[in-house]
């Protein structure tokens, strides 16, 4: 083998290293090949997707209209992008950009074509722990450019993987993993850190972006995320959250004029959104629109009821700094006027 | 044969001692770091894509945005499309759909069928076909306003509900369950796969799908 993967890929037998079993090589082969594939497809998957029902519709120069925050992904330095989308009178064209990177990828869908998906790479590069900030833009001077749907996510990588380590993971090639070639302790400990690199990789809960810059031309858009629940929280799935593991919130917002807003998370059953893990972000009276995180560990203690329940869901809202106040009754997430531009949740679930 | 069978938690990993240097490898550290990698592979490839879908709203009055006051949807009928691009281990994507539907008296149906990119119908037709729900048989209920302390709340708009497709394709007989899960043939696993909800008097809002692990492997 040289790094690769089978399609489909086997499963190493434990048992086949249970007291009095030979651990043969086509096991030693399987967990090489295992490991391989998991490097390639491990959370490698959307990091956001969205639509308008209306269109995201601009009839004049490059604006930037949306934009979203993605985790990083070891070994994987290109994002795969589409839309949906299509232009009038003249050719539109519709920009991504890598604040990481700098690199662009643009599509000019055909004009006066129906809808049609357009797809592509962006080269994001090699990300820190605090990911990157895909933006999108739109042309459509002299007629009309509409995009209704956006996708943006990890590929996996095709077999066989490049050689060499990847932050803590080691390929597993001929030299590792070859037949006759004994386990060696140095192989364990390289395969027992390529499994805690894999566990530390984010896996992106949600996503979602406002609108700017085009309510001259499209009066329904809007730069701030409509704070209904439905938007920025999303049902938990089993095993989406654990005890003991940290999430991120990343949120993209402005304060508004009166009084200081929070971003906050949420945790609960459908309308009762009230489990607070102590997880906020806070923008002060009329500060500027500004990226802020925040972190939360589920208690190691938390009672597993509380997430297994049917509609519980996890997410952030917009709230005042009390959590209620005048726009407001106490827990009512979603009523408030604080301005949420964009925002993401990760977690290394 | 040995199966696997998903965790709650993390599989606990071998001691660094146990492939320190110069030790010996033991049986046990192998079953170990095959557990573990089984374990992290049935739970990260599988995929788990959310979708919003964004609707003109007529208010920034705070004291009605967590009310959407939008037109009523009995009037539209919409398709809305999200693109999932699956595992080569899928077999079956599970969806969770939040939407309005328009008044009491009004018909209301989702189709959910699942399409690879250039068009062609994937779902099993053996298993049913696309997946419908419909008024005509209450399981595309209306939504509610509650308060926080579950009081049900009278309110003339359109509030939101959830209807899932459930993680059983079959029932114990054999035929098909309404709704249930859509079927990814084999073929098609790990291509980009695009599911089409054609909606009648139904807003569509937001959508999660999820590969389905299943509740045992074989190997």
């Amino acid at each position: 083998m040289s790094n690769t993967y089978p399609t489909p890929c086997p499963w190493p037998n434990p048992d086949d290293a249970a007291p009095g079993a030979r651990w043969k090589t086509e096991q030693q082969l399987a967990l090489a090949q295992n490991a391989n594939y998991l490097h390639s497809d491990y959370h490698a998957q959307t990091v956001f997707q969205q639509g308008w029902a209306l269109g995201a519709r601009w009839d004049d120069s490059y604006v930037d209209v949306a934009r979203w925050r993605i985790p990083p992904l070891t070994g994987h330095t290109s994002l795969e992008l589409a839309i949906w989308a299509r232009s009038t009178t003249t050719p539109g064209a519709v920009r991504f950009t890598s604040a990481n990177t700098g690199a662009t990828r643009t599509f000019a869908p055909s004009v006066a074509g129906s809808l049609t998906r357009y797809s592509g790479n962006l080269n994001v590069g090699t990300l820190g722990s605090t990911g990157d900030v895909i933006t999108m833009a739109l042309q459509g001077t002299g007629g009309e450019i509409r995009v209704d749907d956006v996708h943006g996510y990890y590929p996996f990588i095709s077999s066989p993987i490049p050689s060499g380590k990847v932050g803590d993971f080691y390929p597993q090639g001929a030299s590792r993993a070859g037949a006759d070639l004994p386990l060696s302790s140095r192989r364990g400990r390289q395969l027992l850190a390529g499994a805690r690199d894999l566990r530390a990789r984010p896996r992106c809960f949600f996503n979602v972006s406002g609108l700017s810059n085009i309510t001259s031309y499209a009066p329904d858009a809007s730069d701030v995320l409509p704070p209904y629940q439905q938007v920025t929280c999303v049902p938990v799935w089993q095993g989406a959250l654990r005890q003991g593991v940290t999430y991120t919130i990343h949120a993209y917002a402005r304060g508004v004029a009166t009084y200081a807003s929070r971003v906050r998370l949420v945790v609960g059953a459908w309308g009762q959104l009230d489990q607070d893990f102590g997880a906020y972000m806070e923008w002060s009276a009329g500060a500027a629109a500004s990226w802020k995180s925040a972190t939360f560990t589920l208690p190691e203690d938390l009672d597993l009821g509380l997430l297994d329940r049917p509609g519980c869901y996890v997410g952030v809202v917009p709230s005042d700094a009390n959590f209620g106040g005048a726009a407001g009754g106490p827990r009512s997430p979603g009523r408030s006027s604080a301005e949420l531009l964009s925002c993401a949740m990760w977690g290394a679930v | 044969m040995a199966t696997i069978r998903p965790g709650r938690r993390y599989p606990l990993l071998p001691d660094d001692d146990a492939v320190g240097r110069l030790q010996v490898v033991r049986q046990e550290t192998l079953a170990g770091l095959s557990e573990a990698y089984n374990e992290l592979r049935n739970r990260g490839v599988r995929r788990w894509v959310s979708k919003a879908w964004h609707h003109d709203h007529d208010t920034t009055d705070p004291v009605h945005l967590g009310n959407p006051e939008i037109d009523d949807p009995a009037g539209i009928s919409r398709t809305y499309r999200l693109e999932v691009p699956t595992s080569l281990d899928v077999t079956e994507l599970v969806a969770v759909a939040q939407y309005q539907r328009g008044g009491y008296k009004t018909s209301a149906s989702m189709t959910a069928t699942l399409k690879d990119l250039s068009g062609t119908v994937l779902d099993d037709p053996g298993g049913g076909g696309a997946v419908v729900w419909d008024s005509a048989v209450a399981d595309l209920p209306h939504g509610e306003y509650r308060t926080s302390e579950g009081t049900l709340l009278a309110y003339a708009g359109w509030p939101i509900a959830i209807v899932s497709t459930g993680v059983q394709v079959q029932t114990p007989s054999g035929s098909p369950m309404r709704p249930r899960p859509l079927v990814v043939p084999a073929l098609n696993a790990g291509d980009v796969l695009v599911i089409e909800f054609a909606c009648v008097a139904v807003r569509l809002l937001h959508v999660d799908v999820f590969e389905l692990e299943p509740e045992e492997i074989a190997i």
